[in-house]
């Protein structure tokens, strides 16, 4: 049982991850919080919908390309119309995140007003198979989900570190006005990123469209995938990744407790929010996150 | 200047859009003589739009023809209808707006006891009757002590007798002797039927092996549910909407419960169907009415032949049921007025409606012997399986 | 009416949430997500107490306050202490609110998910409104007192504000209180209107409609987000139709206003004569707006006709809309004349009654002009220090601009090796020896990373002394001023004011034992006048209590207000900046920016005061006026002062004795003479190569 339970913990952990993991990404450069991101995943789980199951009868692999890519599409034209006069502006970052919130209240109510509250499920890609190890049952679609998650993020990996989008985006992390004094084109690269985080959100809605159901407000679940990336260190991707993971586990694990009696599950959001304020607090910039100091 | 006339163009050009989006506002024809209005508080959209719409349609249905007898007191009866979305706030707001600007005599709806109960207040204090569809909340009607709700009215079960019903279906039909509860912690419709069925079901014999509880809007339940496969449970009691009811189906099955899965009318929707898919197959659940009901075939095939789909049950034979009683209680109150229209719906004995006869308990407002049926998911389908009048 | 009147208590009601949210978010622009959750707080104290124990409306009110602003220092401690950046601090504020969810849901006394129903119904458009009204006005009293003026400096620019000793923690938390307090107020009101609650009421739709409402309403007022929200309120009622379009609208409304008109309705200001036509405008829109809905139904049942009935409908709105601005625009003409004459008797009176005449300031400014005539004014300035340098050296201009890493790396290790003979100098002129220092630095030690910033730096400043600091770009000077006012903590060494031991102290702590600065990049608070830059200075002595100064009452608050203003423009006058003391800062040119600096840190009365290159960007004359000033200064207000500068020419004319650091370490010491033919200096400025060619 207490196998399962982390079982269950990493496959919601990972998903917390992937959100966190794009979130992380535009933070690193843009420092601040986009909460469109939220916004983003139902846009492509919404896709993924359209494609698979309403208009027509795409199979997963290209329905989750599509997806990606689409909500990729989507996170660009949202950086374009919502930050990019922000960002050219050196506005206060507060401001970037009143924006994004402005974007999220606005996509997710259009989907409302628009596609209905309707909920809709993504066919399953294995149907309902699970693999026993003993007593211990794992469903395919979590290692399947796992494992393209873990390398997705390793080939992002590897375009960050390998390809020269991916070293102006790392330098412009550490200071963007250097690289745009290099001659890199910010705007090229800002919009490479948001494609990149966008992609990553459009995946994370995919996935949680088929392991759950797709509905307007299911954006909300990445207010847990932002603790996660605050735990782990904002702008930081392994940070978010370790971050999410632990944030899924700590939920599985309090979930299954008790205390003198009462059954604890109904309480995990005041464990996930307590331990984000005492790791605040003894550790201001999460595990891996860097301290930036203004200059006087 | 220049700038508000920018405004103003996109102001136009937005509503212009939405003109073009949104559908015409469904209002009953605007009669020109002197009509009896009739207020209906109703989700059209949001979660619960599949059970409103749906009501919406056969309240409409039962209007006409109670007018196409000659309507009530040589007056006719209008129907204003406006969406609450299920959410309470949202439901104050339409409650003063029929009440205090359209003047309605009584409202018909809405279908939950929460949001019942946020409009308590309002329709009370304004001496306006309000007849609830759906809401099976035993406080909806009767106040913590004890004293009867004067103004809020029901004609549905009430959750005690649903819980009772579960329970002794799955102790004598399903010869269970174990079960577990997965609850929403923050659906008092969720939280209190789960409390009547362990209730019933400890009292029967019968034993809890886990009794679990998540919060409203989270998706996975697996850690819950593994704790509860640890009881082996004969009965996987899950009294929520078909969002939650579908996800833990799934989740349960992939875990490896093989429990039977049972659960309340919140389930009563088909979505139940297209989301759990097969792991849905062969639950249980209570329901006020099912389409197989003998008494309701015609109404059944009326609401076809109009709207060209099924009936989302039990809504729109609550609101059919509801607008009948309305128009007798209005009869022999031979008023409008909201204390001779509660004396009048409070005397109410026998009237034949759609789903039996009607007969009221003036001390808890509850309608006394609604039956309850028991639906069996098969094939895709809601199947009937049995009749509930009495508990014992 | 009892539909407009329920209309109008929900406007009440949600203006003084987001009065609440804008006394914090709009003031420390801190964002704060968890804002439903003060609200929840406040709701379910006070219908507790009325429901179940029967208290008093009022009183139950008034512990949902208290509770809200105790729960909000539950929150905000930790969270503010840790000094979380704002992103941090939303998403912290976003858990909390999840969390008051999750605990209502689960407690027996708040009934769960059931909330609690049959409240019974005690808020009345009278009750809201007087406390709106009564919201409204404290929290203009207390955005007017030197409580209200550190928070906004904070918000502004904190470090700047701890500079001038306010401390960011209580402030912040004093912030959030008032803040939380009137969420729970507000949260009471909501209860006791719709007579039921339940967690899921205060949702996160709830605080994006207080957020929508501060945010177009501008951060910075208090009667902007009120309007707004208002707006906000009664406009989706006109379109009863429309309300699930009413969160989109909200949602693209931010995004606009934050992007093209990111300082909201009103912007820093407050309701007045200027605005009215704006507002009417928008007044008018409503209207308009209001007057479409009815011709909407039309064009919904005008089959075949709808482009006409839309044109109508257009004309309807547009007419509307144009008259009411025009009316604003006429109304806003026609007071302006009254307003005038209000203010002109105002401000009579008021000079009456403060005994402060007009010959008293006339005799001011005659002793003003009397002091300017008095010092004589400077010799011509250099540019730069570097060629002032050079040119003293030698004519030759190349090299000046030595990109060479050799030539710096060269002069790394000669600035190295001649340390030690730098060393041997310093020990030749005592000046002020017989005083005692008010200052001393010993071995001080900073790293940045693996850079050394300051290593092993040690001085003396004497009483009453106006000592020089130079050295290149880079060469640590800054830092020092840093570490002494104790933005850094120290790696090592000591550092000793007035023979206290001064290093572990916090940065307010410091400005209490009387250090004051000025910043290098200028650090004002941008959106306040040049008065209240320096009256946020003051805040010291405001000596009433938080209570009072929301009341504005006992006389002796206006009395202090007054005697801190008279001060301020005591100060100001000292700099020359008594005529601009009602612009804002943030509008002034840059040398006058440079000397309200100097006015708001001498406000802090300090012993000594650190100038990090006052003269920066001045051009030869105001540099000029610069020394005098600081001469000025030096002389009237008894200061020791440290001077770091790169107009060479500012620094020898006042300075009798001068530091040069380079990498860190201290290379030279002397007076400007024995500066100007130290050959180490020289290196150190242009580099080795460099050097040569001048040589």
């Amino acid at each position: 049982m207490f196998i399962q339970t982390i079982i269950t913990g990493l496959s919601i952990g990972s998903v917390y991850a992937l959100m966190a993991v794009g979130y992380s990404l535009v933070f690193s450069v843009l420092n601040f919080s986009n909460f469109a991101h939220g916004a983003i995943i139902t846009l492509g789980a919404y896709i993924a919908w359209a494609v698979m199951v309403h208009y027509l009868q795409v199979p997963f692999f290209p329905a989750l390309l599509l997806s990606m890519g689409g909500a990729g599409i989507l996170a660009f034209l949202n950086e374009r119309i919502a930050y990019s006069t922000l960002r050219r502006r050196r506005a206060p970052s507060l401001y970037l995140m009143i924006s994004a919130m402005g974007v999220a209240i606005s996509l997710q109510n259009l989907l409302y007003a628009t596609i209905g509250a309707k909920l809709y499920a993504l066919p399953p890609v294995f149907a309902m198979d699970v693999v026993h190890i003993g007593d211990l049952t794992i469903s395919k679609m979590d290692i399947f989900a796992f494992v393209f998650s873990a390398l997705t993020i390793a080939v992002l990996h590897l375009i960050l570190i390998r390809t020269k989008v991916g070293v102006a985006i790392r330098a412009a992390a550490h200071d963007m006005e250097m690289v745009s004094v290099l001659g890199v084109n910010l705007d090229v690269l800002v919009g490479v990123l948001f494609f990149l985080a966008g992609s990553l959100g459009g995946m994370a809605g995919v996935f949680m469209g088929v392991k759950y159901m797709v509905y307007p407000s299911m954006g909300w679940i990445t207010n847990k995938a932002y603790i996660g990336a605050v735990i782990g260190g904002l702008g930081s991707l392994p940070g978010a990744i370790v971050g999410g993971l632990l944030l899924g586990l700590l939920e599985a694990l309090v979930s299954v407790s008790s205390l003198g009696g009462t059954s604890l599950s109904t309480y995990r959001d005041v464990f996930s929010f307590g331990i984000l304020v005492i790791l605040l607090i003894f550790k201001p910039t999460g595990f891996f996150g860097r301290h930036v100091e203004d200059k006087l | 200047m220049k700038r508000i006339g920018t405004i103003l163009v996109v102001a136009l050009l937005v509503l212009a859009v939405i003109g073009a989006c949104k559908p015409a506002e469904k209002k009953a024809a605007a009669a020109k003589e002197e009509t009896i209005k009739i207020g209906h508080t109703v989700a059209l959209t949001g979660p619960s739009a599949t059970w409103g719409q749906s009501e919406a349609n056969a309240l409409k249905m039962a209007i006409e023809k109670i007018n196409a007898g000659g309507g009530v007191l040589g007056k006719k009866l209008e129907v204003i209808a406006y969406d609450n979305r299920a959410d309470r706030m949202e439901a104050v707001n339409v409650a003063k707006r029929l009440i205090e600007q359209d003047k309605v005599v009584a409202i018909i709806g809405p279908a939950q006891s929460g949001v019942t109960n946020a409009i308590r207040e309002v329709n009370n204090s304004a001496r306006v009757p309000v007849i609830a569809t759906t809401a099976t909340n035993p406080k909806v009607t009767v106040n913590d002590d004890g004293s009867v709700v004067p103004y809020t009215f029901r004609v549905c079960f009430i959750d005690p007798f649903q819980g009772t019903v579960a329970a002794q279906f799955a102790l004598k039909d399903l010869k269970a002797k174990t079960a577990a509860v997965l609850y929403d912690v923050g659906d008092d419709y969720s939280q209190f039927l789960a409390k009547y069925f362990v209730e019933a079901f400890t009292k029967g014999g019968g034993k809890i092996t886990a009794n679990e509880a998540f919060r409203s809007g989270e998706l996975d339940f697996r850690a819950q549910l593994g704790k509860i496969k640890t009881g082996k449970p004969d009965v996987l009691f899950i009294p929520t909407m078909q969002k939650e009811a579908a996800l833990a189906a799934k989740q349960a099955r992939d875990l490896g419960i093989t429990a039977t899965f049972m659960g309340g009318d919140g389930w009563a929707s088909p979505d139940l169907i297209d989301l759990a898919g097969p792991a849905i197959e062969g639950a249980y659940f209570v329901n006020i009415a099912a389409l197989e009901d003998p008494a309701i075939q015609d109404f059944i095939k009326e609401y076809k032949a109009r709207y060209n789909a099924e009936p989302v049950l039990p809504n729109p034979l609550m609101a059919y049921d509801a607008a009948l009683w309305l128009a007798d209680a209005i009869k022999r109150a031979g008023s409008t007025d909201g204390e001779k229209l509660k004396a009048a719906l409070e005397s109410t004995k026998d009237l034949p409606v759609l789903t039996g006869k009607l007969t009221l308990d003036p001390a808890t407002h509850n309608p006394l012997n609604k039956p309850a049926t028991i639906q069996q998911v098969k094939d895709k389908k809601f199947i009937y399986v049995k009749t509930f009048v009495t508990t014992d | 009416m009892a539909y407009l009147e329920a209309i109008l208590i929900n406007v009440a009601i949600y203006a003084i949430a987001t009065l609440g949210l804008a006394i914090f978010t709009g003031y420390t622009g801190l964002f704060s997500l968890g804002h439903a959750a003060f609200m929840a707080v406040g709701a379910y104290a006070a219908s507790i107490l009325t429901y179940f124990y029967k208290v008093p409306f009022l009183i139950a009110l008034l512990v949902g306050v208290v509770l809200s602003v105790l729960v909000s220092f539950l929150i905000g401690y930790p969270t503010l202490r840790a000094r979380l950046r704002s992103d941090y601090f939303a998403i912290a504020t976003l858990g909390f609110g999840e969390a008051v969810k999750v605990i209502l849901e689960n407690f027996d006394l708040t009934q769960g998910a059931r909330g609690l129903p049959g409240i019974q119904k005690f808020s009345t458009l009278g009750n809201a409104f007087l406390l709106l009204a009564v919201a409204v006005i404290l929290c203009r009293n207390f955005l007017r007192t030197t409580y209200g003026r550190k928070i906004i400096a904070i918000g502004q620019d904190p470090v700047a504000a701890e500079m001038i000793g306010i401390p960011l923690l209580s402030n912040q938390l004093l912030s959030l209180g008032i803040s939380a307090g009137l969420a729970g107020l507000a949260g009471g009101l909501l209860a006791h209107y719709t007579t039921f609650i339940q967690p899921s009421i205060f949702s996160m739709d709830l605080s994006s409609l207080i957020t929508a409402g501060v945010v177009c309403g501008g951060m910075g007022s208090l009667t902007g987000p009120v309007t707004a929200v208002a707006l906000f309120v009664i406009i989706p009622e006109l379109f009863r139709g429309f309300a699930l379009w009413r969160l989109v609208f909200y949602g693209m409304l931010l995004v606009i206003i934050i992007n093209w008109r990111p300082r909201g309705l009103f912007g820093y200001e407050e309701l007045n004569r200027k605005n009215l036509p704006k507002l009417f405008s928008i007044v008018g829109i409503t209207g308009g707006l209001s007057l479409f809905m009815p011709t909407y139904r039309w064009v919904i049942e005008s089959r075949g006709y709808e482009i006409f009935a839309l044109f109508v409908a257009g004309v309807t709105v547009g007419a509307v809309t144009g008259l009411f601005g025009l009316l604003g625009k006429g109304l806003s003409l026609a007071l302006a004349p009254v307003a005038e004459r209000y203010h002109s008797v105002r401000s009579r009176l008021g000079k009456r009654l403060t005994g402060l005449g007009e010959e008293n300031e006339q005799a001011l400014s005659s002793i003003k002009e009397h002091r300017f005539r008095e010092t004589a004014p400077s010799k011509k300035v250099c540019p730069s220090d570097a060629t002032f340098l050079a040119g003293k050296a030698a004519d030759s201009k190349e090299g000046l601009f030595s990109g060479d890493p050799n030539a710096e790396r060269g002069a790394r290790s000669a600035g190295q090796h001649i340390e030690s003979i730098g060393d041997a100098e310093s020990g030749g002129p005592t000046y002020y020896r017989e005083t005692s220092p008010i200052l001393e630095v010993r071995e001080l030690r900073k790293n940045f990373g693996g850079v050394v910033a300051v290593d092993g730096f040690s001085f003396y400043l004497n009483k009453g002394e106006l000592l020089g600091l130079i050295g290149p770009n880079g060469s640590g000077k800054t830092t020092v001023f840093n570490l002494i006012s104790s933005v850094y903590p120290v790696d090592g060494g000591t550092i000793l004011f007035q023979d206290k031991d001064i290093t572990e102290w916090g940065p307010t702590e410091v400005v209490g034992a009387g250090i004051a600065r000025t910043f290098q990049n200028i650090r004002l608070f941008g959106s306040m006048t040049v008065l209240e830059n320096v009256q946020a200075a003051l805040h010291r002595e405001g000596t009433y209590s938080l209570l009072e100064g929301f009341l504005q009452w006992p006389r002796s608050v206006p009395r202090v207000e007054r005697r801190l203003r008279d001060e301020s423009r005591r100060l100001l006058s000292i700099v020359g900046l008594e005529k601009e003391s009602d612009r804002r800062a943030s509008t002034l040119p840059y040398g006058l920016q440079r000397k309200l600096e100097i006015a708001r840190a001498l406000a802090l009365r300090p012993r000594l005061l650190l100038l990090d290159e006052p003269a920066a960007g001045m051009n030869p004359r105001e540099a000029s006026e610069l020394v005098e000033l600081i001469q000025r200064i030096h002389r009237d207000e008894d200061l020791s002062i440290i001077l770091i500068e790169h107009h060479m020419d500012v620094v020898m004319s006042l300075c009798p004795r001068i530091l040069v650091l380079n990498f860190g370490r201290l290379i030279a010491e002397g007076t400007p003479e024995q500066i100007q033919g130290n050959p180490l200096v020289l290196q150190a400025y242009l580099g080795e190569k460099a050097y040569a060619v001048v040589r």
